[in-house]
């Protein structure tokens, strides 16, 4: 497969650069742009947890130190664009070894075959989303790696693309594109996947709408739409029905165990399933006259656990935390039934009613932008929240201060995680 | 002879006295609608143009240079493409009527935003993006203002839609309709919250064109912000640019 596509990108890049040379009078041009980041972070790790017992199996690092760029280098010969996204970073951490790593979000090329018709082949970081808090349309992107120390906005920005080959067609208001990304042997593990994509603006009743017909392991249709209603809201909604579920997983007691014979359970997914889920998030954005903004949205989270549900889960949680701290022969099964339960936690939200509120204002103060970001579990009551300021300490020169704070019964989905709280101070410099 | 010399006389006379209203006829006679159409003309050079702007916030000492290029398609449809300074480069604003999306290079996500978010000091996303004001405001009444040097015209214009900026704005000109002199602009309530002063008038493309516009934030005294407009030029955009699915395309296309 991998040589398949190398082979059509060879013959498309001779291609497009024979039909370059009579077509587009443009010259080389080229721009080079991007940011380079230091950030230290520290974690306020709970000596003792749900899912980490007395600290002991999760080996999760106090303190990391991260000096990275994101590097934008887009290349332009006629029709033909380059378009790149790097991010070399340095890591240093206090449990781990340093690391260096060059990370390629994006490195594709994209060829013009005609006003308004392009086609793209290589790594590209596709989103066409309207929520903030959650993003269920997000069908390429949703089993990536998330930066959870950064903004939300930017949470999804620095991100491995896809190896994808695609085109879009633009006519006046609508849009319709095509992305299929063939799973790569050890590029891309993922089933092939196929995205296809319309999207339309009523420019009468200024309001945009997309459908998303997803083919994949979970297959599923998205439907976003967002409207300005007056100067100073826009509302939006995205939703995603989706076939099956890979987060959903149920947990059943198949022995209970005495004696020599561990308690032993079935852990069962919905990726086969055809049962539909949906993932709605509703909200709206509304700015005040000082220039403050606030964002409300409410998440459902179709595949997310009830109560019942949830309570199996806390118990298979309670129960392995229970048998791991009385130091039984069975340790070792409860360290890896504890860490096989922070694993489905990590996918992303797990119950089913959330709200996502964020606060901004980039004008109150000179040169200070802030924001407020609660994310809160409505089924248990727990939450996190992320304030953080920047600060621009120059006309290329940022310094931010952030943090997580989780907040929540200790066996509430947010009070759950390892760690109390961070804190992380980012400087960025642009060039 | 005679007769003819009277009359002669008669046609100067009537001419000097109507100010040649016969070759030209002067702005106060038209309506205020057509009154506006007309001050609109003089920053924009037609329904399709291009221009630089970089835009000077000063508050108190301190000063911040941004500098973007704008597209205007049909007056309604405007890109705003951000140029300087590198941690605002490859910006996009695309104002369609009284949509308007932003684009941040990094997301890859347009973002549906309201007119009313501030873009930079007492500047709006609408000021950049809107040259006219007739798509927005209906000229409800027209007066003659002798209160300064040169006697002007004070039009009063109402907020049409709901996404317009601002509740109402008088705006002022020459009796001949040539120049913009300053506009003030109220909220919904009526507070004033800021007045522009249309300054820099050069030859551009055909007429005299206020080339800056001086804007004083009326609430926070200290602040102005300088608006200084180069290279305006008649060029046309497609329309399929104008769409937020473009957006990401749209630093690529002119870099």
């Amino acid at each position: 497969m991998r040589k398949l596509l190398l082979l059509i990108f060879a013959a498309l890049t001779v291609q497009i650069f024979c039909l370059a040379q009579h077509v587009y009078p443009q010259e080389l041009n080229y721009a080079f742009s991007g940011i380079i980041y230091e950030q230290p972070s520290y974690f306020n790790i709970k000596n003792d947890g749900l899912l980490n017992p007395d600290n002991e199996i999760l080996d999760f690092s106090e303190w990391t130190n991260r000096l990275y760029g994101r590097i934008a280098l887009n290349i332009y010969y006629r029709n033909i664009k380059l378009i790149s996204q790097t991010r070399p970073a340095y890591t240093v951490e206090e449990t781990e070894s340093d690391e260096f790593k060059l990370i390629t979000d994006d490195a594709y090329l994209d060829i013009s075959i005609g006003e308004g018709y392009f086609l793209y082949i290589g790594k590209r970081n596709l989103r066409d989303v309207v929520a903030y808090g959650v993003n269920p349309t997000d069908f390429l992107g949703e089993n990536k790696e998330v930066d959870f120390t950064k903004r939300e906005e930017e949470r999804r920005v620095e991100r491995k693309g896809n190896y994808v080959i695609g085109g879009e067609a633009f006519f006046n208001n609508v849009t319709l594109s095509v992305a299929y990304a063939p799973e790569l042997d050890e590029w891309q593990d993922e089933n092939d996947r196929v995205l296809l994509r319309g999207n339309y603006f009523a420019e009468s009743i200024n309001t945009d709408m997309s459908l998303h017909l997803y083919h994949g392991d979970i297959p599923g249709i998205g439907f976003d739409i967002s409207s300005t209603v007056s100067d100073n809201l826009v509302l939006h909604v995205e939703s995603a029905f989706r076939e099956g579920s890979e987060q959903k997983k149920t947990i059943t007691v198949l022995n209970q165990g005495s004696g020599m014979i561990p308690r032993t359970y079935a852990i069962t997914g919905f990726e086969d399933d055809d049962e539909i889920f949906p993932h709605i998030v509703i909200g709206g954005s509304y700015t005040f006259g000082d220039g403050t903004n606030v964002i409300c949205e409410y998440i459902y989270n179709g595949d997310g656990y009830n109560s019942e549900e949830w309570d199996e889960f806390t118990d298979f949680v309670k129960f392995n935390n229970d048998t791991y701290k009385s130091n039984s022969m069975f340790k070792g099964l409860a360290k890896g039934n504890l860490a096989e339960a922070s694993e489905m936690m990590n996918f992303r939200e797990m119950r089913r009613n959330y709200v996502f509120v964020r606060f901004s204002n980039s004008t109150l103060i000179e040169d200070i932008d802030s924001q407020l970001v609660f994310m809160v579990n409505v089924d248990d009551f727990s939450f996190l929240t992320f304030p953080s300021v920047d600060y621009k300490a120059g006309e290329n020169t940022v310094v931010g201060l952030s943090s997580t704070i989780f907040a929540g019964e200790d066996d509430s989905e947010f009070g759950m995680s390892y760690w109390q709280n961070d804190i992380t101070l980012t400087l960025k410099q642009y060039f | 002879m005679k007769r003819l010399k009277s009359l002669f006389l008669f046609i100067l006379l009537a001419f000097i006295c109507t100010g040649g209203s016969i070759a030209a006829p002067e702005a106060a006679a038209l309506s205020p609608a057509e009154l506006l159409e007309k001050a609109d003309l003089i920053r924009a050079p037609g329904k399709s143009f291009v221009q630089d702007v970089t835009i000077t916030s000063k508050k108190g000492e301190k000063e911040k240079v941004n500098k973007m290029s704008i597209r205007v398609k049909n007056f309604s449809k405007s890109l705003v493409i951000y140029r300087y300074p590198p941690s605002q480069k490859g910006r996009v604003i695309l104002m369609v009527d009284t949509n308007m999306w932003i684009y941040f290079p990094g997301t890859k996500k347009p973002i549906r935003i309201s007119p009313a978010q501030q873009l930079l000091g007492q500047v709006s996303n609408a000021d950049v993006a809107r040259v006219v004001y007739n798509f927005d405001y209906t000229a409800e009444r027209v007066e003659n203002d002798n209160s300064g040097k040169e006697p002007l015209l004070k039009l009063f214009l109402k907020s049409k839609t709901k996404g317009a900026a601002y509740g109402s704005i008088n705006l002022w000109m020459t009796k001949s309709g040539s120049k913009l002199d300053k506009a003030e602009f109220f909220t919904l309530s009526g507070r004033l919250l800021k007045t522009i002063y249309y300054k820099g008038y050069k030859q551009v493309l055909g007429r005299e064109r206020p080339m800056i516009l001086e804007i004083h934030d009326e609430i926070r005294k200290s602040e102005v912000t300088i608006m200084e407009y180069t290279s305006m030029k008649i060029d046309d955009t497609p329309e399929n640019y104008f769409q937020k699915t473009f957006m990401q395309r749209i630093p690529m296309l002119y870099p």
